[in-house]
């Protein structure tokens, strides 16, 4: 007899139906998989046939053919050993084929029959929601993440044989029950809090402004002062997340495997932190699966880089593009893929390979020649996408730090809000977000200057040797300044201080 | 380019692979037209100075195709000879040992004959070295000096460098032919200087770098300045070999003395302990040997408010962290840094490295 069962299969973050048709046949025992499985796909047989002995069930010794449609795609994952399991099931007359009709099955197998939980279950349930399913079978282990998704009715199972007597109506499940996402506003729930930094009021600043228009930033210093701390405390002043943002990290982060079954949904920002031996694959997606790289795990969140020139130049120089566009294609021989990878990117890194460039007290014992070689990991291009530059050190001058107690990031979290709310106002039909995003056009449109400041942009042409390329990098900087001082105009002093923060590179790059 | 019998004469015993010291005894025997033109009739006195080798290259290149042939393509590139019996020889090169018979020169060769100072140091510089040397370029270069020095890394690059941003001239002296760049990251400052400023090599194109070039370079650019000025030398540098030219050369040395911990100063702080009538702490030390003095600081002509003054008056005592100015003028971080980048802009105050700030 032959029958059919719905299932789903990824395409990067996109879900796609397959249907699953089972025929047995009289002949010699066997069972053959065809639809272009992988080799875990194929591995199933001997999954499903233990799973359904295991549970009270009656493995047919016939032959069996399990056929996945369409055929022309490569499937792969342990996802499809519930709905061939139910298939066979159904075809050998052991379930009724009626209910299981509504249902769309995704789960891994267990020898004993239980259920294992798979990657991938949130963007699988927002397609097949998409795409008009509504009912979704799947292991307990992927519940809570399938809890915060709204308008479908999700079974989540222990057992093949669970998922059986719920078919046959003997036992039904609960169904899940929809769960109202949080954006969880714990205080400190990073761990971490810029009132915990003493000093750095520069630096701090710095950050602010960064967060507030999206901006990424570069921090130069000797080792041990705080650049990695500084880092951190960025998360604790950056907007809560929506939703659709959660469900949005949630989705990449269950397809690379990395969500916590025990949360199901991701409600604080992703703060990567990529070891500097990582490769272009690691970094920006790729291997066989075309998985996604720290650039999309770090979406809306923080991809922060320690040690910049330590990096492999050309895994730095693949960063230009997803920094730029704000997605990242991933190509590989069997997939094209597209993953989102909106981050704000933190580079930090010493002056020079022993740390003490330019210092006061400490003399440099690098050779210009090291110190060049060091420098110029760090391409021009690259260089020209970090609107704000940023020198970091560890002085602290007693009494000063002791005085006035240091902002709690709370505080800063308010304004960054507000200063994004006014963007968001500004740019409402222009389809960006913030100040980093404007193009050309819209920088012309909102950052008119006055004459003021015309004429500081030209001391700052002669002085700096700023390239018109520069310049509108400095000009968005400017209006986040503005931004944050409730201003309309991009006014002379908002200018100077975004000049400031792009006078590194002149200062260490062409010494 | 053309050139006369003498000149031609000169360029062709200039590219020849013979010592200088011996080209000079060459010299010495005869007119050079006549050693050029008559090369044979000299053999047997040639022969005593010679290596055979070298007399029969003598012997292969004397003759017009040859030199016409260099002459091209010095053309070509853009360069032009200056012989020691060209008008235009710089007057102080005649004066010093063994001074190149030819010059080779790209960009404003009229560089050659006005008034130029030297300014050499590490190739390794601290801060305090670059800061000195920025601020004794500019008044040099203000008061009508061409600032003369070697491309390399470090102290002579900001010199050029310094000189090149104030539109001021300089002269860049290699130890290689003028088509050879080192170091290679300095090329953007080669061809700066080939544009505004001039080039200067003794070697014919197509010599490339060699450690023993660069001191009997060093001799040409004390050589054909008034003065040399030492802004920072470590214990190897190859401006002390400048110096040593420049006591040679009977010039004027100033030595600027550094950190007694600093490794970067302690080969000009030695050099002190023996010139010590060469220490040199203020720019005008330079300038009243001149009969010039400094220009008046421009800061002082600039309208500052309350903060501005406060803020300048108290980094005019030393260099202060960010922190110590906020601390300074009780101003917030906000307000306080625009204020600084404004400053820094318009060259009041300077932003050193590590967040620090100074005048």
């Amino acid at each position: 007899m032959l029958s059919k069962v719905k299932s789903f299969a990824l395409r990067g973050l996109e879900g796609y139906p397959v249907d699953i048709e089972a025929d047995i046949n009289a002949g010699i025992p066997s069972m053959d998989t065809v639809g272009l499985p992988d080799t875990a796909i194929k591995e199933a047989k001997d999954r499903v046939r233990s799973a359904i002995k295991n549970s009270g069930l009656a493995f047919p010794i016939k032959r069996i053919t399990i056929n996945l449609a369409p055929a022309d795609t490569k499937k792969e994952g342990a996802g499809f050993d519930l709905p061939i399991a139910i298939a066979i099931l159904i075809a050998s007359e052991q379930i009724t084929p009626d209910n299981a009709k509504e249902y769309v099955f995704v789960g891994e197998l267990s020898l004993d029959g239980s259920l294992r939980e798979v990657n991938g279950i949130m963007p699988i349930l927002i397609s097949g929601m998409q795409s008009g399913y509504t009912k979704f079978i799947i292991p307990c282990g992927n519940g809570n993440e399938a809890s915060y998704i709204e308008g479908i009715e999700v079974y989540a199972a222990n057992s093949l044989s669970e998922v059986c007597a719920h078919l046959d109506g003997i036992k039904v499940i609960e169904k899940i029950e929809h769960r109202i996402y949080n954006s969880a506003v714990i205080n400190n729930k990073y761990g971490y809090d810029f009132s915990e930094v003493n000093g750095q009021a520069n630096a701090k600043r710095a950050l602010e402004i960064a967060v507030s228009g999206g901006h990424n930033v570069l921090m130069i210093g000797p080792p041990g002062t705080g650049k990695t701390m500084l880092a951190k405390c960025v998360l604790t002043i950056m907007p809560d997340l929506t939703f659709d943002e959660a469900v949005e990290i949630t989705k990449i982060h269950s397809i690379a495997g990395l969500l916590d079954a025990s949360k199901g949904i991701i409600n604080v920002r992703p703060f990567r932190t990529p070891h500097h031996s990582a490769t272009i694959p690691a970094l920006v997606g790729g291997d066989r699966k075309a998985k996604p790289g720290e650039v999309s795990l770090a979406h809306y969140g923080v991809l922060f880089l320690d040690e910049v020139p330590e990096y492999n130049r050309r895994a730095l120089e693949a960063l230009r593009q997803p920094m730029e566009d704000g997605v990242i294609t991933v190509s590989r021989i069997l997939q094209t893929v597209e993953y989102p990878a909106n981050f704000m990117l933190i580079g930090s890194m010493n002056p020079c390979p022993c740390g003490n460039f330019g210092s006061k007290n400490n003399e440099c014992t690098c050779s210009s020649q090291q110190i060049n070689n060091y420098i110029n990991k760090i391409s021009g291009p690259l260089l020209d996408r970090i609107d704000i530059q940023i020198e970091v050190d560890n002085i602290s001058f007693g009494d000063f730090s002791k005085g006035t107690a240091a902002e709690c990031s709370a505080d800063i979290k308010k304004r960054v809000m507000q200063v994004r709310a006014a963007q968001h106002t500004r740019y409402a039909g222009e389809s960006i977000y913030t100040n980093s995003e404007m193009n050309n056009r819209q920088i012309k449109k909102y950052c008119a200057i006055d004459k003021d400041g015309e004429g500081l942009l030209e001391i700052a042409f002669n002085k700096l040797g700023l390239s018109a390329r520069g310049s509108y990098r400095i000009l968005r900087v400017a209006r986040t300044i503005a931004d944050m001082e409730n201003s309309e105009k991009v006014l002379s002093r908002h200018l100077a201080e975004a000049i400031q923060y792009r006078s590194l590179d002149r200062k260490y790059w062409s010494r | 380019m053309s050139y006369n019998g003498k000149e031609k004469a000169l360029i062709w015993l200039a590219v020849q692979d013979i010592a200088l010291a011996k080209k000079h005894k060459l010299l010495a025997l005869c007119e050079p037209y006549e050693l050029w033109r008559r090369l044979p009739e000299y053999g047997a006195k040639l022969t005593e100075l010679l290596s055979e080798e070298s007399y029969e290259s003598l012997l292969l290149t004397a003759n017009e195709d040859f030199i016409d042939k260099h002459i091209e393509q010095m053309d070509k590139a853009g360069i032009v000879a200056v012989t020691m019996a060209s008008d235009n020889y710089p007057e102080l090169l005649n004066e010093i040992f063994n001074p190149p018979i030819v010059l080779f020169a790209k960009g404003r060769v009229e560089l050659l004959n006005s008034r130029c100072f030297a300014v050499v140091g590490t190739r390794e510089p601290t801060r305090y070295g670059k800061d000195v040397t920025e601020n004794f370029t500019t008044e040099l270069a203000a008061k009508g000096f061409t600032i003369v020095s070697g491309p390399a890394r470090g102290v002579d690059s900001t010199a050029h460098r310094t000189a090149l941003n104030f539109n001021k001239p300089t002269i860049g002296v290699l130890g290689s032919g003028l088509d050879k760049v080192y170091p290679a990251e300095n090329k953007a400052l080669f061809l700066e200087v080939a544009e505004k400023g001039l080039l200067l090599s003794e070697y014919k194109l197509g010599v490339g770098v060699q450690q023993y070039n660069f001191p009997e370079r060093n001799r040409i650019i004390s050589g054909i300045s008034e003065g040399v000025l030492v802004t920072e030398a470590g214990e190897n540098s190859g401006s002390l070999i400048t110096i040593n030219h420049a006591v040679e050369q009977n010039k004027n040395i100033y030595i600027v003395p550094g950190n007694i911990y600093s490794k970067a100063s302690k080969g000009a702080n030695d050099r002190l302990k023996m010139l010590q009538g060469a220490i040199t702490t203020n720019v005008n030390d330079i300038l009243r040997d001149y009969n010039m003095e400094s220009a008046i600081e421009e800061v002082s002509e600039m309208q500052l408010d309350f903060v501005e003054a406060q803020i300048v008056g108290a980094l005019e005592k030393e260099e202060l962290h960010i922190e110590q100015l906020i601390q300074l003028t009780g101003m917030s971080i906000i307000q306080l840094s625009p204020l600084l980048a404004k400053m820094e802009l318009l060259g009041i105050i300077k932003k050193l490295y590590g967040n620090y700030y100074g005048i």
